[in-house]
């Protein structure tokens, strides 16, 4: 018997994206709970859990099926930090249970993390909301709403406004400022949205350009039983022969047993953990000029290096290298050179349903070197698949291990993009991603991808490189901040391996400068209906 | 001899710790405490008193304060539930009788751990000596700050030879030493080789002397025939097969060789090499390129530029400095 799911116990978001169930755009709202004389902290957020909890929206709902005859206009679904489960007045035992990232939350552990690239005052220049706060007056309370195609941004403003207005009523209150703390704009929530092409169409691609969120783990209870296998295919686990099959709900679900065969310990009650989750919110902010520049910049010795002729081709065979798929999201592994790229897309057109398939269908094994997809590229780095097994290369599938090493290592990303990225468009204008990352242990899945593997090139065999794209490259930076240039090395650095038989050196881009910055977020448990209940109500006994 | 491995010494000594109070700030202070507090402070990366020895690879210092206590010893529970039919001995009954207290086992006093793994020729002590007395030699301040806390440490320690001496009077096996220099595996023929075949010829040439021996020499005549031959097998199988035995076991105390290149000079020269090199790469990549006898030419003289400044076959240097962490 394998998992079944109850969906209408689970939160929206977690089984499946919204934006691949025509929610293109979205807002967070962040909150905090407050008390006076009459009615204590605990008391008045309650009552806002139980008054919002019949609107949020369920695993079901968003399918557009159980009660609701079509899929909401607007989602609503709700995740606490852990001083707001501590403002909530959730007992002592249950929250000695909770893991201890989520206790520290997520600006804690920013020096593992590689958050702290822009140096000892790394959190002044995150978003006013994020700045340091007292337990009482940190943000406690993550609403995310998305909005359907169908509907307006009228509808959108509409639920925001009778959800703040509920929340008023109990002393929680709206903590805006997502800009950085100088900027005299400081919007109240964050819009997100995807980008759309010029025909109005929405787009999976983010502001780099890069076609993003086509790895999505695939796992038990998700898809009925006879589709299991086949959506598992490129996006579950692989063993040694090429046979793939769905994650265990474990990984991503509290409760379930996971990819080590146990149900890992979570705080007690079962029924408060049980078909809830956690949540990384980060806010990614996307230095697009700086991207374009640099890689305009290397496109050209790139080309020289490599003798490519057309400069165009080694700048769209350059960021394919460090992303580890074309911009269009064919993966390097099916598609080694431009002229490939090309012939895959012809083979597979846009939309078709086998070229679904083709741009996850792929393993590492044929190319342990990296002389297709560079080891240290974005999406090898992050989603290794068999590149870690120990036998890859011993040319026996029986004893090979396929994708274990990576199996606790998945996150589900359920971000969203946020502001725009014209031709003229500068570092300092607002853009960048919302990341949502969701897994069951925080540490074990997010954090150790993101310490271990976006900034050790360890396993990617590449000493200190950290990854292209969103990795911390403030080692050897031109700055003038001493904390950085404390810690000044060579600076960062990206190496494309060449073929050897091509008799072209590999290339080496040097000084890449930060890509990415974040700019704030914190750690959030998600929690089943039932759980919402029993913490609207006060009932959670631990005992 | 696994202290002595791949070219390595594995020093393991455990040093006893005083137990009486020393005179600390604002009053007397546990030894172990004030040897943590000195631990935690010694420096470390290049500034680390072993970084000065150009033979140290790793060492470890751990304050062990007891054993730990297991619990309480159960007792066999098919005795215990054959107890009744069988009456099972007293110890078995006690076992189970929370009232009566189980001994434990404690430390005397608490002990310091010192492992270290060091450049030497072979197990010999004269190595070990000979890598303490440098020690004491080069670092004998911060030593002294770390060592004074010992039992006997500050009456019978005065120079290099009795700092040595000290520490190997505190030595004991090294059973599980590890030493990861040998990259790709050792070379099957830098193994010491053993023959199967050869070492079951041998074992069937003594199974048959013995056998022969013990059946025509030792047995009285009385006791030849099928049970005397049987005996005789007896004792053939059993000299075999305890002869096969100690030869693998002093065959698996061979010490494996050294790997290439593996001292702590040549791995730092190593990474020294390996920086430059990249720095090399990257500056150079575009004449690496070219095609035209111009750029040939420009790599080649930066190359051999390359080569005379950071001299790969001069191992003393340039180099990277012993403790040196980073990028």
């Amino acid at each position: 018997m394998s998992v079944v799911l109850d969906l209408a116990d689970i939160q929206g978001n977690i089984l499946e994206a919204y934006p691949k169930q025509g929610y293109f755009k979205g807002r967070t709202v962040l909150l905090t709970i407050g008390g006076d004389e009459r009615r204590t902290p605990a008391a008045n957020g309650r009552h806002f859990v139980t008054e919002l909890l019949p609107r949020v929206t369920s695993a079901l709902d968003s399918k557009g099926s159980g009660d609701a005859a079509e899929p909401p206009a607007i989602t609503v679904n709700i995740a606490f930090t852990f001083y707001g489960l501590l403002a909530l007045g959730v007992p002592t035992r249950t929250l000695r249970g909770l893991p201890d990232e989520f206790i520290d939350g997520m600006a804690k552990r920013a020096r593992m993390l590689g958050d702290d690239f822009s140096g000892p005052k790394w959190q002044s220049k995150w978003d006013k909301v994020w700045q340091p706060a007292t337990p009482e007056t940190a943000v406690h309370i993550l609403i995310v709403l998305n909005q359907h195609y169908t509907a307006t941004p009228a509808d959108l403003d509409a639920v925001t406004e009778s959800i703040v207005a509920l929340a008023a009523q109990h002393h929680v209150s709206v903590v805006g400022g997502h800009n950085p703390p100088d900027d005299p704009s400081q919007p109240l929530y964050q819009d997100l949205t995807a980008l759309f092409d010029a025909q109005g169409r929405p787009t999976p691609k983010e502001h780099f350009g890069f076609s993003d969120g086509i790895s999505d783990p695939v796992f038990e209870g998700q898809y009925a039983a006879d589709k299991e296998q086949a959506a598992s295919i490129g996006q579950g686990a692989v063993d040694g022969n090429g046979v793939w099959r769905a994650l265990a709900a474990g990984e991503f679900l509290l409760g379930y047993p996971d990819e080590a065969q146990e149900i890992p310990g979570s705080a007690m009650p079962l029924s408060f953990s049980r078909n809830g989750t956690f949540l990384a919110y980060r806010k990614l902010h996307e230095n697009v000029a700086s991207w374009r520049k640099f890689i305009d910049d290397q496109a050209e010795k790139f080309a020289t290096v490599r003798g490519i002729a057309d400069v165009s081709v080694a700048r769209e065979t350059l960021v394919a290298k460090m992303a580890g798929r074309w911009s269009d999201g064919v993966p390097l592994v099916k598609a080694k050179d431009f002229a490939a790229w090309q012939a895959f897309n012809e083979q597979y057109p846009e939309g078709s349903a086998a070229r679904e398939r083709e741009l996850v269908d792929f393993t590492y094994r044929d190319d342990p070197d990296g002389g297709a997809c560079p080891m240290t590229s974005h999406t090898r780095r992050v989603n290794t698949r068999d590149a870690l097994d120990p036998w890859v290369a011993a040319g026996q599938p029986k004893q090979a291990a396929g994708s274990v090493l990576n199996n606790r290592r998945r996150i589900l990303r359920r971000g969203l993009p946020y502001g725009s990225s014209g031709p003229d468009t500068t570092d300092a204008d607002e853009h960048g991603i919302v990341m949502l990352v969701v897994c069951s242990s925080l540490a074990r899945q997010f954090e150790f991808v993101q310490q271990q593997w976006i900034h050790y090139g360890v396993d990617a065999h590449a000493g200190n490189d950290t990854c292209p794209i969103v990795g911390n490259h403030s080692q050897g930076a031109d700055t003038p901040d001493d904390y950085a240039r404390d810690r000044n090395g060579p600076k960062a650095k990206f190496v494309v391996p060449s073929d050897p038989a091509s008799g072209k050196p590999p290339y080496i881009a040097e000084g890449l400068p930060q890509f990415v910055e974040t700019r704030g977020g914190d750690y959030f448990f998600v929690p089943s209906l039932t759980a919402l209940r029993m913490i609207g109500m006060g009932t959670v006994d631990p005992t | 001899m696994p202290t002595f491995d791949s070219g390595a010494y594995f020093l393991t000594a455990l040093i006893p710790i005083g137990v009486t109070p020393i005179a600390g700030q604002g009053g007397s202070a546990s030894p172990t405490h004030a040897l943590r507090k000195r631990l935690s402070l010694l420096p470390r990366g290049e500034h680390s008193p072993f970084a000065r020895s150009a033979r140290n690879h790793f060492a470890r210092f751990v304050v062990i304060d007891d054993v730990a206590y297991n619990g309480r010893e159960q007792p066999n529970t098919l005795l215990v539930a054959a107890g009744p039919a069988l009456s099972i001995d007293q110890k078995y009954k006690d076992m189970l009788n929370p009232v009566i207290a189980q001994p434990q086992d404690h430390l005397s006093c608490p002990f310091l751990f010192f492992s270290s793994d060091f450049d030497a020729a072979s197990g010999a002590d004269s190595e070990r000596d000979s890598y303490l007395r440098d020690l004491w030699t080069r670092s004998e301040a911060d030593l002294k700050e770390v060592f004074k806390y010992c039992l006997g440490f500050e009456a019978r320690v005065t120079d290099a030879a009795s700092f040595a001496k000290y520490i190997a009077d505190c030595q004991i096996e090294t059973t599980m030493p590890f030493h990861d220099y040998w990259l790709d595996g050792v070379p099957a023929d830098k193994l010491p080789n053993l023959s199967l075949q050869k070492l079951g010829l041998a074992g069937l040439a003594i199974l048959a002397v013995v056998a022969g021996l013990v059946y025509f020499w030792l047995l009285p005549h009385f006791l030849q025939g099928l049970l005397g031959g049987l005996i005789a097998l007896l004792a053939g199988v059993a000299a075999a097969g305890a002869g096969i035995f100690f030869y693998v076991l002093d065959f698996g105390k061979k010490p494996f060789p050294a790997a290439p290149s593996s001292t702590l000079p040549d791995v730092l020269k190593a990474l020294y090499l390996r920086r430059q090199f990249t720095r090399f790469a990257i500056d150079r990549q575009f004449d690496a390129a070219g095609s035209d006898e111009a750029s040939a030419q420009s790599l080649y003289d930066s190359f051999k530029s390359f080569i005379d400044a950071s001299k790969p076959d001069d191992v003393a240097e340039p180099t990277q400095k012993a403790g040196a962490i980073g990028i």
